[in-house]
């Protein structure tokens, strides 16, 4: 082991949402002073907006910090880490970076279930766990509660723990003397082949996609030819250097060190997190492990509100997968609404974003279909499709048999809520595999369940049915075949392609008949009563009418005050302006959406 | 001369009626000073529009133009005939409620004026308690003896869609129609925010029927009218024929017309304006061309849009030919696309474009369909 590794800690952060990881992150930030306070942003770390307001990180941002610890300077990298379960890969990307992690809980909450899947990851990485309490100055602060869950729920030893308020600047000094001495420096082989782990990446204008990594074993600097483990393929690295936290070029990087890597790389979906970098010449045929191709596994329509805007939302789209390799689309074309993309997501959340950032920082108007996974189609002639989009289905008498994606499912809940849960997962087509009391306070139920169900409304009905108190967690384990059928929406007979869902059989009567309710009150009322009906395969299991609408003059014309009257009907044209024509009924863009909606 | 219709209001009422949004108030000091000012007004414009026009309709509306002392509303119409050049068959409606209106005033009406407009809203005295009104059924019983024992001819307002039941409703109407009136606008009740009854809707105090209910009952209306003589005209408005409105239907044909006082609308010259809302901006101008805005300024293309917005709520439509020689363009033509498409609720002929009665209700959607 070389002196210089000696000096570097690498860690992360855990904590539960509103627990204070970003301010913690931003008191150390200023504490070493790499950001000098008056320059300081609140919470650092979080770039993006809707992070920002969401309280919730989901692009890492790395920093490196220094400070002077008896007499020696060190070199701490801090990355942080995403907190969603979309995004558990790339968390576990992240702590596979890192040697440690503090471990933050909040003095009056205590340790949270949704910690706990982030310590398990952490523990599973091998990353020494190192518990700070922070929130100490709050009235409620109970330390000693909080230090006996943390002993006994996690089994850490609490003895001489840093007691912080981040918020105050309160013990900051004191998480940096645990960051040294009881993270682990790095021990990498700074002579053997270069091994860089991608832990993240983003994509610059003038620099191309830049590789966000760890350095392994070996060393990189400028001017040498890299290979990309997984994909093959070979660039040549212009700069390299370490995040100030803006990106500072150095002369190399070497093992155990955290930093960047710019090779005019095109595309992010070169630059693959969890890939392997090595030296194009004399590299090493050992990727490091845990590499996992980034899957999307939910899938949507998304079309322009107005339809004339779809090559700006191919712009917008094209843009926001520069930076986000795990986005993909590719066009469509819906009777219903047009020319648009199918897109796909690595999960809800990831889906959420990207409807988010289209809508402010491209101030799009957007239609988003039903969300779907993916379904492998066994057809009766021995060929195999995978189908996103349910419209794309063929024929019934065309499939032999379909399977859909299962999930391992681990839900945390304090035990009260153990019953509702169980009956929940059941409904949800779950099947049982295990539940462990974690301590007295807390139950993990696992579940193997069908991606299609979590997706669905699964997650709502967890909160409503622990009153917000159950977390969930899942990984994608597998398909499994099942008896699914497609049901389709018909409005005034015509089938709506954009209404089509891909159910099991036994949810299709269910949720063609909610389905049907929802729509009935979303359409408004016409001019001729509109049948709305869900089919499977040309049966109708449901039907509803909005009836015609019988009243909507405006009667009173009072001193020839004519403007109000054209102003109630310039409204209305607005409105059926933005209303999707299928066949002869007009449909709002809610309609399209609403059909997600849980129900109560 | 171009025909023109004046339209003056009166903006005082006793008390603000639950349903109310209109400019009124009850600030009934300021009477006297208002009827100077809209005279001065009258006069202001029988000048600027000299020779252009010529009087055929007028219409004091309010408000509660009945409210006004004894002989005011004598001096305002004098002050047209003075100033204005006016037909000899001109139309002068006036507008009443009941509970103001008396012997003394009824005599002043029929020499000033030839039509009365009044205000009855309901027979019910549960229903007119609800919604705020001054009077109760009695005295709109007396009142619309008092005018129907006249050679004044009678309207009366009813509203449709109140809270009360169906039947309630229709003895209302049976009931004024008893009374001998040839003319009756039964109007659907709209719940417009500010104003009480918005509030008590929200707070559940009040309950109102849906559209379905408002549509059953037009269409209950509409057969109870017939019985009596009258004929829809226009979507809320129902007469033996000859006993018409001729103001109002000056609004749907786009006939020019002058508003004078508070907030009052015009139409010249296809510009629309409107006086100020603010009863001191409008006693205090000394220029009433300062208090007047600027509402639109129409194109042909507005012009002929406000045409058929306007043109199809009356029962007898839109006359292809009248459009051609305004506007040199057919009609079916220019909105095929929309007229197509309500070949259902259209009656289409050579001649004319007319809303069929069942749908006449949905007339909103009908023209954003049509103009589409």
């Amino acid at each position: 082991m070389s002196k210089r590794q000696d000096k570097i800690r690498n860690f992360c952060i855990v904590a539960h949402i509103d627990h204070g990881k970003s301010t913690l992150a931003d008191r150390l930030i200023e504490y070493t002073g790499v950001v000098s306070s008056r320059d300081m942003e609140a919470q650092l770390l979080d770039s993006m907006d809707i992070e920002r307001e969401r309280g919730i990180t989901i692009k890492l941002q790395p920093v490196r910090m220094f400070y002077n610890y008896n007499g020696e300077e060190y070199i701490l990298n801090l990355i942080d880490t995403p907190g969603h379960v979309d995004f558990t890969y790339e968390v576990s990307r992240s702590l596979a970076a890192c040697e440690g992690a503090l471990l933050v809980v909040d003095a009056s909450q205590g340790v949270e279930a949704q910690t706990l899947t982030n310590v398990y990851l952490a523990m599973d990485n091998d990353l020494e766990i190192v518990p700070l309490i922070n929130k100490i100055d709050l009235p409620s602060a109970d330390i000693e509660g909080a230090k006996k869950e943390i002993e006994d729920i996690i089994g850490l030893d609490t003895d001489g723990i840093a007691l912080v308020s981040a918020k105050e600047g309160i013990g900051i000094e004191d998480v940096l003397r645990d960051v040294i001495e009881k993270i682990p420096a790095p021990q990498g082989d700074e002579n053997a082949p270069l091994k860089a782990l991608i832990f993240d990446s983003y994509y610059d204008n003038y620099k191309g996609a830049i590789s966000f990594v760890r350095i392994v074993d070996g060393e990189v600097r400028a001017g040498v030819k890299i290979k990309m483990c997984h994909s093959g393929k070979e660039f040549d690295v212009t700069e390299v250097g370490v995040f100030n936290p803006k990106l500072l070029p150095c002369e190399k990087l070497s093992a155990g060190d955290v930093g960047y890597i710019a090779a005019s790389i095109k595309n992010v979906k070169d630059t693959s997190v969890g890939d392997t970098i090595t030296l194009a010449e004399g590299g090493t045929s050992e990727p490091l492990p845990g590499y996992k191709e980034a899957k999307p596994m939910v899938f949507s329509g998304i079309y322009p509100a107005d339809g004339s805007k779809y090559n700006d939302l191919k712009d917008a789209l094209e843009k926001l997968n520069l930076n986000d390799a795990a986005l993909v689309f590719e066009p469509e074309v819906s009777a219903a609404l047009g020319f648009g993309f199918r897109c796909g997501f690595l999960g809800l959340l990831h889906m959420e974003i990207i409807e988010e950032r289209l809508e402010r920082e491209f101030d799009f108007d957007i239609i988003t279909t039903s969300p779907s996974v993916s379904y492998l189609v066994y057809k009766t002639n021995g060929e195999m499709m995978e189908v996103a989009n349910p419209s794309h289905l063929p024929a019934v008498t065309e499939i032999d048999y379909m399977e859909e994606p299962v999930v391992k499912a681990y839900i945390y809940t304090p035990p009260e809520y153990v019953g509702p849960i169980m009956e929940l997962c059941q409904e949800k087509r779950g099947i049982y595999t295990d539940m462990t009391y974690i301590d007295s306070g807390r139950a993990r139920i696992e579940y193997e369940m069908p991606l299609n169900e979590i997706i669905y409304d699964f997650f709502d009905s967890l909160k409503s049915k622990s009153r917000g108190y159950a977390s969930l967690d899942y990984e994608i384990t597998g398909y499994k075949r099942s008896e699914l059928v497609k049901l389709d929406i018909l409005l005034n007979g015509d089938v709506c392609d954009a209404l089509s869902i891909i159910v099991h059989k036994d949810k299709a009567y269910a949720r063609g008949r909610s389905i049907a309710e929802k729509l009935k009150d979303v359409i408004p009322r016409q001019m001729f009563e509109i049948p709305i009906q869900a089919a499977i395969g040309g049966k109708v299991i449901a039907r509803e009418t909005v009836k015609a609408m019988r009243k909507d003059v405006l009667a009173k014309c009072y001193g020839g005050d004519i403007t109000r009257k054209k102003k109630l009907l310039e409204k209305q044209k607005e409105g059926k302006k933005r209303m999707r024509q299928v066949g002869s009924v007009s449909v709002p863009s809610e309609a399209f959406m609403t059909i997600l909606k849980f129900d109560k | 001369m171009e025909k023109l219709g004046l339209y003056l209001h009166i903006p005082f009422c006793r008390s603000k009626c639950a349903y109310c949004d209109f400019l009124s108030f009850p600030n009934l000091d300021r009477m006297e000073s208002y009827k100077n000012k809209l005279l001065l007004e009258i006069a202001y414009y029988a000048d600027k529009l000299k020779g252009e026009y010529i009087v055929d309709t007028v219409f004091i509306g309010g408000g509660t133009p009945s409210i006004l002392p004894l002989g005011y509303v004598s001096e305002i119409v004098d002050a047209i005939c003075k100033n204005f050049t006016v037909a000899s068959e001109v139309e002068i409606t006036v507008e009443s409620n009941p509970e103001s209106l008396d012997v003394d005033k009824v005599s002043e009406y029929q020499n000033a004026c030839n039509r009365v407009s009044l205000g009855v809203q309901s027979l019910n005295n549960k229903t007119l308690k609800i919604i705020g009104r001054a009077h109760d059924e009695n005295q709109a019983r007396r009142a619309l003896e008092l005018l129907t024992n006249t050679n004044l001819k009678v309207n009366a307002d009813l509203i449709l869609g109140l809270p009360e039941s169906e039947d309630d409703c229709l003895r209302s109407v049976s009931g004024v129609l008893d009374c001998g009136v040839k003319h009756l606008s039964a109007y659907g009740l709209g719940v417009e925010k500010g104003t009480k009854l918005f509030d008590m809707v929200k707070d559940g105090v009040c309950t109102l029927p849906d559209g379905d209910r408002v549509a059953d009952l037009y269409n209950e209306v509409l057969s109870l009218t017939s019985r009596y003589g009258l004929e829809r005209y226009e979507v809320s408005n129902f007469a033996h024929p000859g006993y018409e409105c001729k103001h109002n239907l000056g609004y749907w044909t786009r006939k020019s017309y002058l508003g004078m006082g508070l907030g009052a609308h015009s139409l010249l010259q296809n510009a629309r304006f409107y006086n100020t809302s603010s009863l001191s901006d409008y006693l205090n101008t000394i220029n009433f061309d300062e208090i007047k805005t600027l509402d639109a300024k129409l194109s042909k293309e507005d012009e002929l849009e406000e045409s058929v917005m306007l043109g199809l709520r009356l029962s007898d439509g839109i006359t292809l030919s009248v459009i051609k020689e305004r506007f040199g363009v057919d009609i079916l033509d220019k909105y095929s696309k929309g007229i197509s498409k309500l070949s259902k609720v259209l009656d289409v002929t050579e001649e004319k474009i007319r809303v069929k009665k069942e749908y006449f209700y949905t007339l909103n959607s009908i023209i954003v369909e049509f103009l589409d």
